[in-house]
């Protein structure tokens, strides 16, 4: 379809091609102006698309052609792999069994996030009876804040059993225990039989004891730290600074009794910086359950 | 799947027109990937469940179908019995959280099915998924249609063979011929059925102390026997050539021999005779067994002739060949040499010969429907006009399919 433009062009040659008499039009004798049709190959930057034609065109070509696809389509080809040969010819008789070549990556490549990473978590520590907070990482996983600020270790002196306990029922056996004083003071203790009937019974005497605090280091450096290791009791196994081996003799009488020790233990801190210094110090007592399951 | 551009023509004679709806067609200029949010690709088979992410290249997981739905599980769902809303319920949660490690909810889902998968079974996944793992839209693509996107063809036969059997579709300028496409139970299943009873014949358990002794009934009846042909399917079966094949049943003329091989049996050992490796796949070509089913190259055959004229030479120099089996050694060459005979014989097309779509450097036929569901995923275009969004299901609570979208125009 060709378009029809007017189109106004100076003359410089035409008017000798057309004919045209500038003065008989009365036009400026300098600079002669025709109008003239049908010439829209000279005028090709001029073209404007006003009734949308040229852009319904685009449009409607567009539609028609369809989308330029970037991608090849794949050829197919009529060689196949000749595996009947390679088998023939092959010692090997089997392949792959399903389940590991279902678990390994076709492209080789590690596998893709996410995967299971274990997570660090928070160490936490509560009491397990009155579920009270005694350690809690407060700021990071690196870092342990103890919410209990006193422990009573740093009172009472710690009774831990040494070695398993062998007891026979209805027989007397003989248990050692480990006393270790926290404190930052000399406590003297006493180790009383607990009698309760559902517990195994203390048959030993009461047991005194001085035990030094763990920071005495007093006798380390003079050498008299052997001497302080010589026992003082018939019951004391070893004494080594703030430590105390001693033996009791226990009895189970039947299996209806728990295999748990009951022990009296009366203490008393010389020096503890947290008594009241008007008032004397005094003997505390506390009872003691010691589990003799290992 | 609908046409993609321009509408059908008009069937039926004048007084009824028949007209789909019109899509665009998949432009590649307008691709939109979301990479925040890619679908989850699930595609769930009779051997392997595959899952993983749209727009990756492979599954992140494809594990074996009966560990993930133990005994009758796989039955219940496919006949959408009333057990069925809970095991489809487990296995998604078991995808999702151990496979994928996936919220679900807010997250599209493509499910990969085949083509004649039932409608109930849509219906099912749509209803776990949308109500009770709140996704926020399903899709569900063909197999055979995505099996194509690896290769961008627009025409092809595929042919998907599977565990439970096979399908010869022809896909012409990127429409499904549904019409035209035939299916045959001969599948992995046949072959190992196959692998078990030429073992139970042809081989010999031997004892602890060297003696040897026929297979019996009891011996078969084992959990480890099952296993036995299932592996010796898998790993030692493969195609044997065109001219071997023939000479099958009298297998002392074949040359070369293979070795007798010596398989674990449970407490013994099950010695097998070479050329029993050859005869497992023999199930897809045999002509009768027995059940009146069609074997493999008559189907191949039979879809092409089944199709117009015209697109008959294309169909068959596009052979598309998708599927577990098509893993199996020798398979390319033996269909090959079958449907050039059959077509010789038959004098279909005389001038055409089948040629293939592959990738050499890499085996994955049986990834190819799940490679394309993700390409096609992670195109927004793509999903987002092949849908079911919850809104939807909260309307029409079924999955609407492709002839719901066709308008029936009656003449006057």
């Amino acid at each position: 379809m060709q378009l029809l433009h007017k189109c106004r062009i100076r003359l410089h040659v035409l008017p000798k091609l057309l004919g045209v008499d500038a003065q008989q039009r009365g036009a400026d004798e300098e600079e002669p102006l025709l109008r003239l049709y049908g010439v829209s190959a000279l005028c090709a930057a001029k073209f404007s698309d006003r009734h949308g034609l040229q852009k319904l065109y685009q449009a409607r070509k567009k539609a028609i052609e369809g989308p330029q696809y970037t991608v090849e389509a794949h050829e197919a080809t009529a060689e196949v792999p000749d595996d009947l040969n390679e088998i023939l010819a092959s010692k090997a008789t089997s392949t792959m069994p399903l389940a590991a070549a279902l678990s390994q990556n076709v492209s080789g490549v590690s596998t893709e996030q996410p995967v299971r990473i274990p997570m660090a978590a928070r160490k936490a520590l509560r009491c397990n009876e009155c579920d009270y907070h005694i350690k809690k990482l407060e700021f990071s996983a690196t870092t342990t804040r103890y919410k209990i600020g006193l422990f009573a270790r740093n009172v009472i002196p710690e009774l831990r059993l040494s070695r398993p306990a062998d007891i026979e029922l209805g027989r007397e056996a003989s248990i050692f225990l480990t006393i270790q004083n926290h404190t930052d003071s000399t406590t003297q203790l006493m180790i009383m039989p607990d009698p309760q009937e559902d517990l195994v019974e203390n048959v030993t005497d009461v047991i005194a004891l001085t035990m030094q605090s763990y920071d005495n280091n007093a006798g380390v450096l003079s050498g008299d730290e052997k001497k302080q290791e010589t026992p003082s009791h018939p019951r004391v196994v070893f004494t080594k600074r703030n430590r105390t081996g001693i033996r009791l003799d226990v009895l189970r009488k039947d299996d209806s009794i728990k295999n748990v020790l009951g022990l009296l233990l009366k203490y008393k801190n010389t020096s503890s910086t947290a008594v009241n210094s008007d008032k004397p110090v005094s003997w505390n007592v506390v009872r003691v359950r010691i589990t003799l399951d290992v | 799947m609908a046409d993609e551009g321009e509408p059908a023509p008009p069937i039926g004679g004048p007084k009824s027109r028949v007209t789909t709806s019109r899509r665009p067609p998949l432009d590649i200029s307008s691709l939109h990937v979301d990479v925040n949010r890619p679908a989850a690709v699930i595609s769930i088979g009779t051997k392997i469940i595959r899952s993983g992410y749209s727009g990756e290249f492979e599954p992140r997981v494809q594990a074996l179908t009966e560990s993930l739905l133990p005994g009758d599980d796989l039955e219940t769902i496919t006949t959408c019995k009333d057990a069925a809303e809970a095991i489809v319920a487990r296995l998604f949660n078991t995808i999702f959280h151990r496979h994928l490690l996936l919220l679900p909810k807010g997250t599209k889902v493509v499910i990969v099915e085949s083509l004649f998968a039932p409608t109930k079974l849509r219906d099912l996944y749509c209803r776990v998924l949308i109500e009770q793992l709140q996704v926020a839209q399903v899709s569900f693509l063909p197999s055979a249609l995505t099996a194509t996107f690896p290769f961008n063809v627009k025409n092809a036969l595929v042919v998907e063979l599977g565990a439970s059997g096979l399908l010869v579709t022809p896909i012409h300028t990127g429409t499904t011929l549904i019409n035209q496409a035939i299916y045959s139970p001969r599948g992995y299943a046949s072959v190992v059925e196959k692998v078990r009873h030429q073992l139970g014949k042809h081989a010999r358990i031997r004892l602890a102390d060297g003696q040897l002794r026929a297979t019996t009934d009891d011996d078969w009846a084992t959990d480890y026997a099952r296993e036995t042909a299932d592996r010796f399917a898998h790993e030692h079966s493969f195609c044997t050539s065109f001219e071997r094949a023939r000479s099958l049943e009298n297998p002392d003329t074949l040359q070369p021999q293979l070795p007798e091989l010596a398989l674990d049996f449970g407490p013994h050992k099950l010695l097998v005779p070479g050329w029993l490796r050859e005869t497992g796949y023999e199930v897809l070509f045999e002509e009768c067994d027995g059940n009146e089913t069609i074997p493999l190259h008559k189907a191949i055959h039979q879809t092409i002739r089944n199709c117009p004229i015209d697109i008959r030479a294309t169909l068959l120099e596009n052979i598309l060949v998708c599927g577990g089996m098509g893993h199996v050694r020798g398979l390319y060459a033996r269909l090959r040499d079958e449907v050039t005979a059959i077509n010789a014989q038959s004098g279909t097309l005389p001038n055409a010969h089948p040629k293939f779509h592959r990738f050499d450097e890499a085996r994955v036929e049986a990834l190819l429907p799940w490679i394309g569901a993700s390409m096609l995923a992670d195109c927004d275009y793509g999903l987002k006009n092949r849908s079911i969004s919850d809104e939807q299901w909260g309307q029409l609570k079924h999955v609407p399919d492709w002839p719901d979208h066709m308008m029936v125009e009656r003449g006057p």
